[in-house]
């Protein structure tokens, strides 16, 4: 997929999971705002409790959509036969697409009230999608080749060092602009006596930081007579290097993180899918069948 | 992910699946139910409400609110006209303990389909003024109300007593609407009283019922409507004549009013003084006058003078007639037809009526009665005191012409009591009285052709005097246009006289033209000719006749075909 066309599918994907969310939103805002116990005489009750027509709707097509996902992922990953289907990274990002916007619909569907066994299906979806969102973060900091694979790293200090050659090549940066790029990207204290909480911590105030740790940089680069598109391609190629330069410091620790989160994405979605089975068992066993 | 990761991840979801477990069992449940169906809570209960594949069934609701099926089955109540909706869609449930699961908009609320239509006073009511626990009647609500919280809008009984105390205290039986609306407990419009068993008439529909239905002697605040006494009036009403009367009162008063009922029945004829005439209609006050009584007005209707009319009446004569046969005595004149209606005897009098005197109003002597400056009406003096001469009373009709008569124009002269005319003057009376005494042919005159009306003061007096000596010329016209006036016949009577108009005693002799031979049978007019004018009117010459023959003849020989032949 050419980088345009994946941008503006990723745009869609977030434009489409956006305008659902604010479209759900604004139509059934005044019987979401409704105090619990006064919902039953809303108008709109009818058709957005969560056996209504609509409400029901939100919560059966959230599901699926949060099902198709999952097992449309966990099989590209998993089955063998669809290893050669496709990008990783794109499969990744629908089903992200897929299990964000489903449980906006299933919020939906509970009508933002959040108790008994649902509540607990609820809560599971929501740590599994919370955990999605640091997964997606520890994913990133782990460099994968075209295919996905990962990247080892050896190949990722070539690649560094192609950054720094082209630095120093077409912009003329020396070694000491080269140090101070590098010394925004890593800690004061060795990578392996770093735990787990404070390479988080690290990671999250180097994002943070990273434009005003790089101004001293530009600050030197400007009193060198560079001016305008010339500084924002070296800002560009300053961030990449940053970047790349933190993952292959923290390599090791981000594959680490990466098994750990396995353990609490996967279980608190299979939790999710028990709890929603006997959900839609109990439902289906009682007559809510929706349009069916 | 490599074995650890694994192993780690089968222990997280077993402590996971754990831990979600327990609320999984007790919370299937997507939330508390009202504190009605709070015994229902649990995952055991589902089934209780939840039919299988067929959501919440109206039939699972009616399974354990039997007192809403009976109802719905005998097709009463509100609920009965709900057909094919869901229980459900009104009574929601899992949204907590304080959900009303009851509940609706009670300001449009239409009652009339509950089987009972709130009207009146009813109407602007707040629900649980009527719906309270001790308002149920309905057993079988009553256990399931205590259920519900104690608040429920079923076993209300829709008669009056459901809600309200019997006031009567069991007096008039549970009918309440057969006298009371809903529009309030008073006036109880629909009560008649002819249903009972003392019927309302005259007056007495009138009287407030709180006059006749007073609180009973052992609850006071209970109004006595049966067993009351009512054969007698005295039951309720006081004896305004302490006692004086043996006869029950409605002998008497009637229930059109104390007055009017008594007026109407009693009759005046069982007394010593029967009323009648003019006294029938004279209203009851007017001769029963109130007398006080221990500082009360009470009607007197023992008279004990009656026996004289002056006994109610006053003597409007003053004593004027004390010196009569009855000494005065009213009805010796009036009676009770009115007294206007006299029947006096004017020949007991000092003047005797006679003549058209006898039909002459008493007023037209007596005078009318006045009227006083207080209003009271004054009868007049019915004593005459001059009555000897006509013209005390009279008018003297000629004006005083007479008033130098010998008798100084006494008018029974001429005139009786019969009447003014005709007068009983005689032509006889003419020459008595007169310088002309009437003959010939004046005594077949009409009076009237000679005494004209005007000629004396008032146009309408005729004059019967004159000032002057009678002449022919004073009533008759001179027919010979005054050929006479200058001659030895001047004046009527050298020729006429009154016997007749032509029996003359005129001698032709004694004229320049003596009547010889054959002129002696000639007629008068033969000769005399109506030559002479007198206006427009050709009258006969009688003085300066022609005498020569040839004045009346002919001569044949000259003239022989005209006049008389000579």
């Amino acid at each position: 997929m050419a980088k345009d066309v994946h941008k503006i599918y990723v745009l869609f994907l977030i434009g489409a999971g956006l305008l659902s969310t604010l479209v759900l939103g604004i139509h059934g805002a005044g019987f979401y705002a409704t105090p619990l116990e006064e919902r039953p005489f809303h108008p709109q009750y009818d058709s957005l409790k969560p056996t209504g027509i609509v409400g029901q709707g939100y919560g059966v097509v959230g599901s699926l959509m949060i099902t198709v996902g999952v097992i449309m992922y966990s099989s590209r990953k998993r089955w063998r036969a669809m290893a050669n289907m496709g990008r990783i990274k794109n499969w990744l990002e629908f089903h992200i697409f897929l299990c964000l916007l489903g449980p906006i619909l299933v919020l939906f569907h509970t009508t933002f009230k959040f108790g008994g066994l649902v509540a607990v299906s609820f809560w599971s979806m929501t740590a599994v999608v919370l955990s999605g969102v640091i997964g997606r973060y520890f994913y990133v900091q782990i460099p994968k080749g075209i295919h996905g694979n990962e990247l080892s790293s050896q190949e990722l200090n070539v690649e560094n060092e192609k950054i720094a050659e082209e630095l120093r090549r077409q912009f003329g940066l020396d070694a000491n602009l080269l140090k101070l790029i590098d010394s925004a990207a890593l800690p004061a204290r060795p990578v392996a006596e770093m735990g787990v909480m404070e390479v988080l911590s690290f990671f999250i105030g180097n994002d943070l930081t990273r434009r005003s740790r790089l101004h001293a940089l530009f600050a030197n680069l400007e009193r060198r007579g560079l001016r305008g598109h010339m500084l924002v391609r070296i800002r560009v190629m300053a961030t990449r290097r940053i970047i790349l330069t933190r993952r292959i410091a923290f390599l090791q620790q981000f594959k680490r993180l990466f098994h750990y989160w396995h353990v609490v994405h996967l279980p608190f979605s299979i939790v999710m899918f028990v709890i929603l089975s006997i959900h839609v068992g109990v439902a289906i066993a009682f007559g809510y069948t929706w349009i069916f | 992910m490599d074995i650890l990761t694994r192993h780690a991840a089968r222990w997280v979801l077993g402590a996971l699946l754990g831990f979600c477990a327990a609320p999984a069992i007790a919370q299937i449940s997507p939330g508390d139910l009202t504190a009605a169906h709070q015994s229902l809570e649990g995952m055991g209960n589902c089934t209780k409400c939840h039919s299988l594949g067929k959501e919440v069934t109206n039939a699972k609701c009616l399974e354990c609110h039997t007192e809403l099926r009976g109802r719905i089955n005998a097709g009463k109540g509100y609920h009965a006209t709900l057909t094919g909706k869901a229980c459900a869609s009104c009574h929601n449930e899992h949204h907590g303990r304080t959900f009303q699961i009851v509940r609706f908009d009670t300001k449009t609320f239409d009652h009339a389909r509950t089987g009972f239509v709130l009207e009146g006073k009813h109407r602007p009511l707040d629900c649980v003024k009527c719906h309270t626990q001790k308002n149920i009647t309905a057993k079988d609500v009553r256990a399931n109300a205590t259920l519900m919280g104690g608040h429920t809008y079923l076993g209300l009984a829709t008669d009056c007593n459901g809600c309200h105390e019997d006031q009567h205290r069991a007096q008039l039986g549970l009918q309440c609407q057969a006298c009371h609306t809903a529009d309030g407990w008073k006036p109880a419009s629909r009560f008649v009283h002819d249903r009972a068993k003392y019927r309302l008439t005259g007056k007495h529909v009138q009287v407030d019922c709180a006059n006749c239905h007073r609180p009973m002697r052992d609850f006071p605040k209970t109004i006595q409507y049966v067993n009351l006494v009512f054969d007698k009036c005295s039951s309720c009403h006081v004896d305004p004549h302490n006692g004086r009367f043996t006869k029950p009162c409605e002998s008497c008063h009637s229930t059109e009013g104390w007055q009017t009922g008594a007026t109407k029945n009693f009759d005046h004829a069982t007394t010593k003084f029967p009323l009648r005439g003019k006294h029938a209609s004279v209203r009851c006050e007017e001769c029963h006058i109130p007398v006080r009584r221990d500082g009360k007005p009470v009607q007197n209707f023992v008279i004990r003078n009656f026996q004289k009319c002056m006994d109610c009446h006053l003597d409007v004569h003053r004593g004027e007639f004390a010196r009569f046969r009855e000494k005065g005595a009213c009805e010796e004149c009036h009676n009770e037809e009115g007294w206007a209606r006299v029947r006096f005897d004017h020949t007991t009098a000092r003047y005797a009526l006679n003549g058209k005197h006898e039909s002459v109003e008493c007023a037209k002597c007596h005078g009318a009665v006045a009227v006083n400056a207080r209003g009271q009406r004054v009868p007049p003096d019915m004593h005459v005191k001059k009555f000897d001469a006509c013209m005390d009373c009279h008018e003297d009709a000629h004006a005083g012409q007479f008033r130098r008569r010998k008798d100084r124009g006494a008018c029974e002269a001429c005139h009786t009591v019969d009447g003014f005319l005709p007068a009983s003057y005689t032509p006889w009376d003419h020459a008595k009285f007169t310088k002309f005494p009437l003959a010939g042919g004046h005594e077949a005159v009409p009076c009237a052709k000679c005494h004209e009306a005007g000629k004396v003061r008032a146009k309408s007096t005729v004059q019967f005097v004159w000032t002057t000596e009678p002449r022919c010329e004073t009533c008759h016209k001179d027919p010979h246009g005054g050929q006479f006036a200058r001659t030895k016949y001047a004046g009527c009577e050298s020729c006429h006289n009154p016997e007749a108009w032509n029996s003359l005693a005129f001698n032709h002799d004694q004229t320049k033209f003596p009547l010889t031979g054959k002129h002696v049978k000639v007629a008068c007019a033969d000769c005399h000719k109506p030559v002479v004018e007198a206006g427009t009117k050709k009258i006969r010459q009688y003085a300066g006749t022609p005498t020569r023959c040839v004045d009346c003849h002919t001569d044949i020989n000259t003239q022989p075909e005209s006049g008389r032949k000579l």
